[in-house]
């Protein structure tokens, strides 16, 4: 195991400028642990939000690795570009220069179809305000990603019941998400994201709308299907209680990978 | 007369309106200078977001457009038959013609009535102008080129008055004048000269008694007036030289009367001039007679009750008889019921009235002095023109909005969708301006101001692209109609344009403001928060609270004063409240009634249906039954809802149950067979045309509540059929759950949907019934080729066989006719009406394929036999399907002979009917004859409707009854090679040249008649399908707004991996799914409906079937369906590119 740290630190502290014509300097993958192979690594990922006449920099030259089976947080304060990086890592965003990899797969080179199919068979997300979708019941929520990879009606079916077993939520499968409490959500959400046994679980915010007791229910939700599955998971949080249960902390601080 | 709109006088509709509108305005502009800040809070959308309101602009101009449309074409078809009126009247006002004592030609009389007639009006000073002539139709032809014309109007006027009665010009605008005409000149007018190709100095030959003479041209004139109007070939002779070629001299047939003034004005003189004229031309010694015996033996009251009997199928003729009545009850022997008795309809109506009461011996009286009331008969020609103008185009303004009105509803329910998306759209802006202080009056007013823009903008844009497409469709009508006979003028009146602008206006902003009720209702939790409106209801009032409400409301003026003196409530409002109070006062009193019955309103509803039940057997008025009926099942159906939220606790279940009820119960009451009441109903007044909208709206609102109360089925099967496709399971379980969760707006779309397939589909059913025409022609033509008809003055002499070659000829046979007088013997119609006796040739009645709807049986075992019997037995005759009573809501009231004994639907195997039988206007006594069977309605008529009550006879009924041979007028002919038809005709015309025939093909004119009706049925499709542009409107408005709400749905479902194309399709497929079942719903009413219709009709067209136009109806989907997606296309691709990560940070 091998402990690579180094500080970045920005060379002009405000995000708002012009157009960059800074290159973004190659970083080496910053990993406090590694259990096995690399599944996810970003190099020099640079992301500008522009609108009309001003551009924001959200990621500045970020460079991180996550190995298999790791539970990486990345933390920092608001607006430090923690929800950027991991829409960017995940696919949902795309990037300004640098590259992405994700179990070896160069992100850019992919075309948007492709990358669904990628999200679709490898990727599950667990997001803060849950967004399940209010029309579907719970169990219709879980098999979406199921039937999206064409896995027939009934054997999605029988999965998503398993993966709400394991959630404790079988016996709320028919009701729809406004009838949950927001923990029962989450684990829905949580449900949703595992149903297709993605390599890598991307989490936003998963506690931000829970109270601690649910919070505590979640992570150890999480930790046990991080160490039973052996699935990567990458949380973005501001709850050092997360932070804290995750093997390894992202520090971020202006777009930039900080500790 | 005074034009009217939906049976208001135009010019009160259009103050109205436009009051209503002054009001509005005034409320509107002092909320507005109370509260500016308001105006522009409310405003400030519309600019900013200029594609969405020139998208609202858009659809809420369609009621304009329809409404503009209608009265536009309406306005057009006023003014050309006007045109037309003017223009063949001239300056000729009144007409003063014979007393109509000869059975058949040209009656002729001396011209020394004329000069009594022009002594009689030189004392009346409404009168400038007075003119004697005869008036008769005869060949020509152009002797150089041989091209003839059958019949040409032939005038002769005396050159002594017509320089004082009339401008003739010609074609330089040259005065002319008939004095200078010598005996072998004749004028002809621009008409002529196009049709014969004739001009100055050419010369004409016209058949004057059978004899061909030549005349020279002195002068083509312009057409007009005397000299003929655009539609009618004229030819003009000086008065003496035409009396001298026709051996009338000393004969006149017409006098002509012209009014002072010009135009409108010397309209409005016309009804005194005509009733100075009868009144004076009426014998007032024989008047007297008259109303002395008519004041006895209690016939005053007689006379009532014959009027109110026929009051609604002839309101006109009620007002003259209940006059008569009252001028004989209170003794009052004057001008006006002179002129009235001299009308020989209405002494008619009164001697029949005098038959049934028994009072035969008075009615004998009267008809013996009948004949010698009048001298000579006053038509006010072109009043009545113009009255007719004004039937028909309030028959085509009617025709068109009511097919418009579905177009209407359905633009009013996009105006409300559209105010339900945008209050949706801004809810949480909204909760937060509640939040911070805004009442809810406030907010009332801000979406009222935002509206009032969007309506303002819509109704003028609505109003003048309603004119443009009127004038477009009449020209389309144009071309339906016969150019060559009728001109049209596109004419729009400052008084419509004003009713279509306000009733737009008006329309549209009752919809706007009732939506702003209904957002401003919001509760700011809920809108902040965007929960369900479930979670905060309201719980009601107390019962003594509500009841204490509703005796206030029963003092409701008294209410608002008290309210008023002690400042509760915004003054503005309670001020508004009181001036409204006939509006408000009932609205106040029915809501408080249904609040205190909160839960049990269901009772109320029944008690006010029974209330309309009792009162349709009181008055004896089939729509309040129907929707008393209605009202009556709709309330079971609710009490059955309460019970089961009793015994069930889940919501949706019980929306499930009650829902299904209620919907399916008020369409099962509104579907019934037109005649399931008749038993009780068959006497009652029927509704008028405009309950088919109504009835219809009833139907889809019913139809959608059903389906949309069964959504969890409606997906629940969805899913188990697309659930086949595994690939697709996932784009389709979203995109049908997302509509089905917001019912409120997809079933409002649905209805819209609905509404106009409903409409097309009744079209495409009915069209394809009429196609009778094309299966079995016989069944119209009888199985001839050729109809040619003469006039019998100009009658063929010898056998008409012996002047053709017959070797081209299967048949030849030939009809005469009379007019007549009838009434039943034991039946209730016991007043002589008019008709028309036609007496066939055997060769007729033996060859002819005409179908029989009624006969009886002892006559004959089918058709064959009963036509063959009427040759055996003189006083057997058959009579047209016009006797029977069919209600026609649109045309002017039949005055003719109608059967008591058979209704419409009846079977085909009646008895005999016995009938009375005379000569037009004659005091004889009538002959005994007996109806063994009815002509369907098919037969004989290739035209629009068939013509009042025809009786055919063998051979000599018609001489028998005339008292004198009655030659042949009509022939028909049977060719060997039938394809000739079209040559044949012409060369008919050309053989019986000096008889005047006019011979047409009878197949052409089928063929003609039905692309007529075709392009007729088309242009009113095209019509009704401007509703579809609305709907389509409709689900765009939806696509976008949905949109809006989900993106974040679709970040998460990009983020599991949809595809773009997967986002895309889901909302195509959603938009797809809303267009199908409304498609799907207005299919299944439309086929119903026309089902029942086709019932109606199929009882008096034996043979019709009912089929449903597939291929039509896959069409109409098709494009349905089509440019649903095309409308959702832009916002679904819009979809499809949202980044995932811009949608997940999207709040």
């Amino acid at each position: 195991m091998t402990t690579r740290k180094k500080k970045i630190v920005s060379k002009s502290s405000p995000k708002v400028k012009k157009i960059a014509t800074k290159k973004p300097t190659k970083k080496k993958a910053i990993s406090l642990k590694r259990k096995g192979p690399v599944v996810i690594t970003s190099t020099g990922v640079v992301k500008i939000y522009k609108s009309t006449n001003v551009e924001v920099t959200a990621l500045d030259g970020v460079d991180i690795s996550i190995t298999e089976g790791e539970m990486v947080a990345i933390m920092g304060p608001s607006g430090c570009g923690k929800t950027t990086l991991l829409n960017c890592l995940s696919g949902l965003d795309s990037i300004n220069s640098g590259s992405i990899k994700l179990q070896g797969m160069e992100l850019e080179s992919l075309s948007d179809d492709k990358l669904s199919e990628f999200r679709a068979k490898n990727m599950g997300f667990v997001f803060q305000s849950y967004n399940l979708l209010p029309v579907l019941t719970t169990v219709e929520n879980v098999e979406l990603p199921l039937l999206v990879s064409g896995t027939s009606a009934k054997d999605a079916r029988k999965k998503s019941e398993a993966k709400l077993d394991d959630v404790g939520l079988l016996e709320w499968k028919q009701h729809l998400p406004g009838e949950l409490s927001g923990g029962q959500r989450q684990r829905a959400t949580l449900a949703r994201a595992l149903v297709n046994e993605p390599a890598i679980v991307w989490a936003d915010e998963p506690t931000g709308n829970l109270d601690s007791t649910n919070e505590v229910e979640i992570m150890d939700l999480l930790t046990d299907l991080n160490k039973k599955n052996n699935q990567t998971f990458v949380i973005v949080t501001h709850s050092n209680y997360v932070g804290g249960r995750a093997n390894r902390i992202i520090k971020m601080k202006d777009g930039k990978v900080v500790k | 007369m005074e034009e009217k709109v939906f049976g208001i006088p135009a010019n009160t509709l259009a103050i109205s309106m436009v009051s209503i509108l002054i009001v509005v305005a005034i409320v509107i502009f002092f909320a507005a200078f109370r509260r500016f800040i308001l105006v522009k809070m409310g405003t400030r959308n519309i600019p900013r977001r200029k594609g969405q309101s020139s998208l609202i602009v858009m659809g809420l101009m369609l009621s304009s457009i329809i409404i503009a449309v209608s009265l536009g074409i309406g306005d057009t078809v006023r003014y050309s038959v006007r045109a037309v009126v003017f223009d063949s009247n001239g300056n000729e006002d009144e007409v003063i013609t014979g007393p109509g004592k000869q059975l058949f030609g040209t009656e002729y009389f001396e011209y020394s009535e004329f000069e009594n007639v022009e002594k009689l009006v030189s004392k009346n000073s409404n009168v400038d102008g007075i003119l004697p002539y005869i008036e008769i139709d005869l060949p020509a032809e152009n002797d150089k080129s041989g091209i003839a014309e059958s019949r040409v109007q032939i005038r002769g006027v005396d050159g002594k008055y017509s320089d004082n009665f009339d401008d003739i010009k010609n074609l330089n605008d040259k005065l002319m004048s008939f004095n200078s005409l010598n005996s072998s000149q004749v004028y002809i007018n621009a008409a002529l000269g196009d049709v014969l190709d004739l001009n100055k100095g050419d010369t004409i030959g016209i058949y004057l008694n059978l004899e061909k003479e030549e005349f020279v041209v002195a002068d083509v004139l312009k057409n007009r007036g005397l000299a003929g109007a655009s539609v009618t070939p004229t030819i003009l002779f000086e008065l003496k030289t035409l009396q001298k070629l026709l051996g009338k001299d000393g004969m006149i047939t017409n006098i002509a009367i012209s009014n002072k003034g010009d135009g409108d004005k010397s309209l409005e003189l016309s009804d005194d001039v005509t009733k100075f004229l009868r009144s004076n031309l009426t014998n007032n010694q024989v008047a007297k007679n008259f109303f002395d015996i008519l004041s006895g033996n209690g016939i005053p009251a007689l006379i009532k009750e014959e009027a109110v009997s026929i009051e609604e199928r002839d309101k006109e003729t009620f007002e003259e008889l209940s006059r008569i009545a009252s001028d004989l009850e209170n003794n009052k022997f004057n001008v006006d019921f002179i002129t009235s008795i001299s009308d020989y309809q209405l002494q008619l109506i009164i001697l029949g009235a005098l038959d049934k009461a028994g009072l035969q011996e008075d009615a004998g009286k009267l008809l013996m002095m009948s004949g010698d009331l009048t001298t000579l008969r006053v038509n006010d020609s072109k009043n009545n023109g113009v009255k007719l103008a004004e039937t028909v185009a309030k028959g085509v303004t009617t025709i068109f909005s009511i097919f418009g009105s579905f177009s209407i509803m359905v633009g009013m329910l996009l105006i409300f969708l559209v105010f339900v998306l945008l209050a949706a759209a801004r809810s949480t802006e909204l909760g937060m301006a509640r939040a911070v202080g805004l009442k809810r009056r406030d907010l009332i007013q801000l979406f009222t101001f935002e509206g009032t823009v969007y309506s303002f903008l819509a109704a003028m844009a609505g109003t003048s692209i309603g004119i443009g497409l009127s004038f477009g469709l009449v020209y389309v009508l144009q071309d339906l109609i016969d150019a060559d006979t009728f001109v049209i003028k596109p004419y729009f009146s400052l008084t419509s344009a004003l009713i279509a602008f306000s009733a737009g206006l008006i329309l549209t902003f009752i919809t706007v403001f009732i939506s702003a009720y209904r957002a401003s209702n919001l509760n700011i939790v809920v809108a902040i928060r965007g929960l369900k409106e479930e979670f905060v209801k309201k719980a009601p009032d107390v019962f003594r609270v509500r009841m204490i409400n509703l005796v206030w409301d029963l003092l409701f003026p008294i209410k608002q004063i008290v309210r008023l003196i002690t400042g509760k409530g915004g003054r503005l409002r309670n001020i508004l409240l009181l001036i409204a109070f006939p509006v408000t006062w009932p609205v106040n009193i029915l809501i408080s009634l249904f609040k205190l019955f909160g839960k049990h309103s269901y009772a109320l509803l029944g008690v006010f249906s029974l209330l309309l039940i009792f009162l349709a057997f009181q008055t004896e008025t089939f729509a309040n039954l129907s929707l008393g009926i209605t009202g009556g099942v709709l309330s079971i159906a609710l009490f059955i809802r309460f019970i089961i939220s009793r015994a069930i606790k889940d919501n949706e279940t019980v929306n499930q149950i009650a829902g299904t009820l209620e919907g399916g119960m008020v369409l099962l009451v509104n579907n019934l067979p037109f005649d399931f009441f008749d038993s009780i109903t068959a006497e009652w007044s029927q509704p008028g045309p405009w309950f088919w909208p109504l009835g219809g709206g009833i139907n889809t609102a019913a139809a959608v509540w059903l389906v949309m109360s069964n959504t969890p089925l409606l997906i629940f099967v969805m899913n188990l059929i697309l659930s086949r496709f595994s690939g697709l399971k996932a784009v389709t379980k979203t995109a049908i759950s997302y509509p089905m969760a917001s019912k409120f707006r997809t079933g409002l779309t649905v209805a819209m949907f609905s509404l106009i397939i409903y409409t097309l589909m009744i079209f495409s059913v009915l069209n394809g019934i009429n196609d009778i025409s094309t299966d079995q022609p016989d069944r119209i033509t009888g199985g001839y080729d050729i109809k040619g008809t003469i006039s019998p003055e100009k009658a063929i002499q010898g056998d008409i066989k012996d002047s053709l070659n017959m070797d081209d000829f299967s048949v030849v046979t030939g009809s005469s006719s009379i007019s007549v007088e009838v009434k039943e013997i034991d039946g209730e119609n016991k007043t002589f009406k008019s008709s028309r006796l036609v007496s066939l040739g055997d060769d007729f009645i033996s060859t002819n394929k005409w179908q029989l709807s009624y006969f009886d049986p002892n006559y004959g075992t089918n058709d064959k036999e009963i036509w063959n019997s009427l040759s055996s037995d003189p006083n057997l005759v058959l009579a047209s399907g016009s006797i029977i009573e069919s209600g026609d809501p649109f045309g002017p009231p039949d005055r003719g002979f109608k059967t008591s004994m058979i209704e419409p639907g009846d079977l085909k195997e009646i008895e005999s009917i016995n009938i009375e039988m005379k000569k037009r206007r004659s005091s004889e006594d009538g002959s005994p004859l007996i109806i063994i069977g009815v002509i369907e309605n098919l037969a004989g008529s290739t035209g629009f409707g068939g013509g009042g009550a025809t009786f055919y006879s063998s051979n000599n009924l018609v001489s028998k009854i005339a008292g004198e041979d009655v030659p042949n007028d009509t022939y028909y002919f049977s060719l060997k090679n039938k394809e000739n038809a079209s040559d044949y005709s012409q060369r008919l015309e050309k053989i019986f040249i000096a008889n005047g025939m006019n011979a047409e093909s009878l197949l052409d004119n089928i063929e003609q008649e039905r692309e007529t009706s075709n392009a007729f049925n088309k242009l009113f499709q095209g019509f009704s399908g401007l509703g579809l542009v609305v709907g389509i409107a409709a689900i765009g408005v939806l696509s976008v707004r949905a949109v809006v709400e989900r993106r974040q749905s679709v970040g998460v479902l990009r983020a599991i991996g949809f595809r773009q194309s997967m986002i895309r399709a889901q909302f195509l497929i959603e938009s797809s799914f809303i267009t199908l079942i409304g498609i799907v719903i207005g299919i299944f009413l439309g086929v119903m409906q026309s089902y029942l219709i086709f019932r109606e009709i199929s009882k008096e067209l034996e043979g019709a079937s009912f089929s449903v136009p597939i291929g039509e109806v896959g069409v109409l989907i098709l494009i349905t369906i089509v440019a649903s997606i095309l409308a959702s296309v832009i916002p679904a691709n819009e979809a499809s590119k949202i980044y995932p990560a811009e949608a997940l940070r999207y709040e």
